[in-house]
């Protein structure tokens, strides 16, 4: 199992390199994710909005502004981007978070990559609540790379783990024992 | 992997929890379906001695160098103009503001509108609006005229806020949006006034 890469590997195994990687591309996505998710939280009829523009069959309100679908989606994103962060901030089995987030990046590439198909025009994708992001144009390929770059970043603290400087660290199951093979590497980044 | 997949469930039932605290919390939740768009509505200038014919727009064009695009623009051709869907420009908020076919509310503060809002508009705020879904100054619109709200222009939600509660609050259905707001207004060297909404309470 030590032998076998960072994948299996314990996180106070990690390399100092992989370590401060994972701590660093925890932080970003954490914050990202915060914001994203409190100003989500604070205005559900925002984000109701926003999803419905996105006019993805099964999440559109109707007269009634009401969608089953909808209506999770707008209070369980946020909730999943917080507690998601929070755990990736912590390190805390961060390789679950990382999972949990990557797998909303991918459903919000599916859905701007969706408009862009249908050629339907957003000007606000509702991503950050009412901030806007990094893309400031239409919803469009933009936000489809921003979110790759963020995804990129999950795919670190997935296959790195959440390295030295994470709560994983002092308290994995799945840590190697200490002295194995993987403790040689290390001395090239001490 | 069993308790990878373990750590995945607990942090989504975690935020499942969050989720059902929230809405326990703000119970009733009522979330709104974005407004439909108004109906699209073609308005005739009416003939009046002083209106603007398409022959007149020329020299009139002169006066005011900056908006020389009447003859381009297709609201203001032909003696009609069209408005399709919640957010007009500044070459059909003109027409609308010269031939006197629409109500103009300002949304913005009234500290702003005093210095200064486009000829004739009422001030009515979102806040205010809020407020008190009476205003004596929503009594002022007539119904049968389309009604043009505005802002500061850019980034500014006010003029959409108004037009979203004029319509769920008193059943206004013909609100537009002037999109490029007061500034470009003003810029444009159209008719702005100054002082207070004389019908705010």
């Amino acid at each position: 199992m030590a032998s076998s890469g960072s994948m299996l590997q314990g996180a106070s195994h990690a390399s100092k390199l992989e370590s401060v990687l994972s701590l660093l591309a925890r932080i970003a996505l954490a914050q990202l994710f915060f914001i994203a998710a409190l100003n989500k939280i604070t205005d559900p009829q925002s984000f109701a909005t926003a999803i419905d523009k996105f006019q993805v069959p099964g999440f559109m309100l109707d007269d009634n502004g009401e969608n089953a679908l909808v209506a999770v989606s707008v209070f369980l994103v946020p909730w999943l981007e917080l507690v998601a962060g929070l755990f990736l901030l912590a390190g805390l089995w961060t390789r679950a978070a990382a999972t949990l987030i990557i797998v909303l990046l991918a459903a919000f590439c599916g859905a701007i990559y969706s408009v862009m198909v249908r050629e339907i025009e957003i000007t606000d994708c509702g991503c950050f609540g009412d901030l806007k992001g990094f893309c400031r144009d239409a919803v469009g390929s933009c936000n489809l790379i921003q979110n790759g770059v963020l995804g990129s970043l999950g795919l670190i603290a997935l296959i790195i783990g959440g390295g030295r400087a994470s709560a994983d660290a002092l308290f994995d199951p799945d840590e190697p024992p200490a002295g194995s093979a993987d403790d040689a590497e290390d001395v090239e980044f001490a | 992997m069993s308790s990878y997949l373990l750590k995945v469930i607990v942090i989504f039932v975690i935020s499942a929890v969050g989720t059902g605290v929230q809405l326990w919390s703000e119970w009733p939740v009522q979330l709104k379906a974005d407004p439909a768009p108004p109906p699209v509505t073609t308005l005739t200038i009416p003939d009046r001695p002083d209106s603007q014919t398409d022959a007149e727009a020329g020299e009139k064009a002169d006066d005011a160098a900056e908006v020389s695009d009447e003859q381009d623009a297709p609201a203001a051709s032909a003696g009609t103009i069209t408005l399709d869907g919640l957010e007009i420009d500044l070459p059909t908020t003109k027409a609308l503001h010269e031939n006197q076919l629409a109500t103009f509310i300002d949304a913005r503060v009234s500290s702003e509108f005093e210095e200064g809002h486009i000829e004739g508009a009422l001030n009515i705020s979102p806040a205010a609006l809020e407020a008190n879904s009476s205003l004596f100054a929503l009594d002022v619109i007539d119904p049968a005229l389309p009604i043009v709200i505005y802002c500061g222009g850019g980034d500014c939600d006010d003029s959409h806020r108004v037009a979203e509660l004029l319509q769920d609050l008193r059943g206004f259905e013909q609100t537009h949006v002037f999109i490029d707001g007061y500034q470009t207004w003003a810029d444009a060297g159209l008719p702005t006034s100054t002082g207070p909404d004389p019908f705010a309470e």
